[in-house]
């Protein structure tokens, strides 16, 4: 019994010869180079949205400069006085009482007007 | 190629130095990695992880030590990691016993049940020991290296490797001494 166990605990040790014998692989190295360009795309991807992610509050503030910026901008030439293209155009007509005007078209003019009187 | 020129040419990304690092250690960084967490699956996926931090930390290698005692290094360091990960999660497939694996398959008969019975009872075994003894052992009958480079990887001295491996020798035999028994 003792010879039998004996045995056993010699063939299991012994087993570590059969046990150390790993089947060739021929693919390994082609299956490594696959996952490693597939982990350096994943980091260059998440490099390039946490970049993205980082500059966010950069871009929006940016943004929002431009926009304000540009808006007062716009107000100070629109509201300026000398560049007021509309008021430039009714300053170019003659100065002409308004109510003489309606008088002349309704009863002709001041002339014909002194004659009728007469 | 020396084993500073391979370092050198894995910094600067050359193919072929990569190639050559990967078909020259290939083997012993699966074994190592085998005889540690015993699933030869496992194992290939952990040597693919061993070889992507060899060429990510290439420049860490001082070339104090042989290279390939470094890789040895950190094939036993990513295996042991993964065991406790493992062990977090559940116990090593080899430690639990599947009364399906000891039953005789139509194929192969006596001597291949027998073969199954030597290698759980062997794996069990091996991951009873203390982890120090486990790595002096498996680097020792596994690999088949001398004390000097298992100093070298594990970082002790001599007389330490040759304490550890007596002491592992000892623990197996105790081990499946009682496990026979039953």
């Amino acid at each position: 019994m003792d010879q039998e166990k004996e045995n056993k605990i010699r063939r299991t040790l012994g087993f570590i010869e059969k046990d150390r014998v790993i089947p060739d692989d021929p693919w390994f190295y082609s299956r490594l180079m696959a996952r490693m360009e597939r982990e350096i795309g994943e980091t260059q991807r998440g490099m390039a949205a946490s970049l993205v992610m980082r500059l966010k509050p950069v871009l929006v503030g940016i943004a929002l400069l431009v926009a304000v910026s540009g808006g007062t901008w716009l107000g100070k030439v629109i509201s300026s006085p000398g560049q007021q293209p509309e008021i430039s155009l009714l300053s170019g007509l003659p100065e002409t009482d308004a109510t003489t005007i309606l008088f002349q078209e309704v009863s002709g003019s001041f002339d014909e007007q002194i004659l009728l009187m007469k | 190629m020396t084993d500073q020129e391979l370092v050198q040419g894995i910094i600067n990304r050359d193919q072929a130095a990569c190639k050559q690092l990967v078909q020259t250690h290939q083997q012993l960084v699966i074994r190592t990695c085998y005889s540690l967490v015993h699933n030869l699956e496992d194992a290939e996926d952990l040597a693919q992880d061993v070889f992507i931090e060899i060429m990510r930390s290439a420049g860490s290698f001082r070339g104090k030590a042989k290279l390939s005692s470094w890789i040895y290094r950190i094939a036993v360091n990513k295996s042991l990691n993964h065991l406790k990960r493992m062990n977090t999660r559940d116990k090593p497939e080899s430690v639990k016993i599947n009364p399906v694996e000891l039953e005789p398959d139509h194929h192969g008969g006596d001597a291949l049940l027998e073969e199954k019975e030597l290698k759980i009872a062997l794996h069990r075994a091996i991951d009873r020991l203390p982890v120090n003894q486990r790595i002096a052992f498996t680097l020792h009958y596994y690999e088949e290296l001398p004390y000097k480079q298992i100093a070298e990887v594990m970082t002790v001295s001599l007389y330490s490797v040759e304490s550890l491996i007596h002491r592992a020798k000892r623990n197996l035999r105790k081990w499946l001494d009682r496990y026979y028994d039953k």
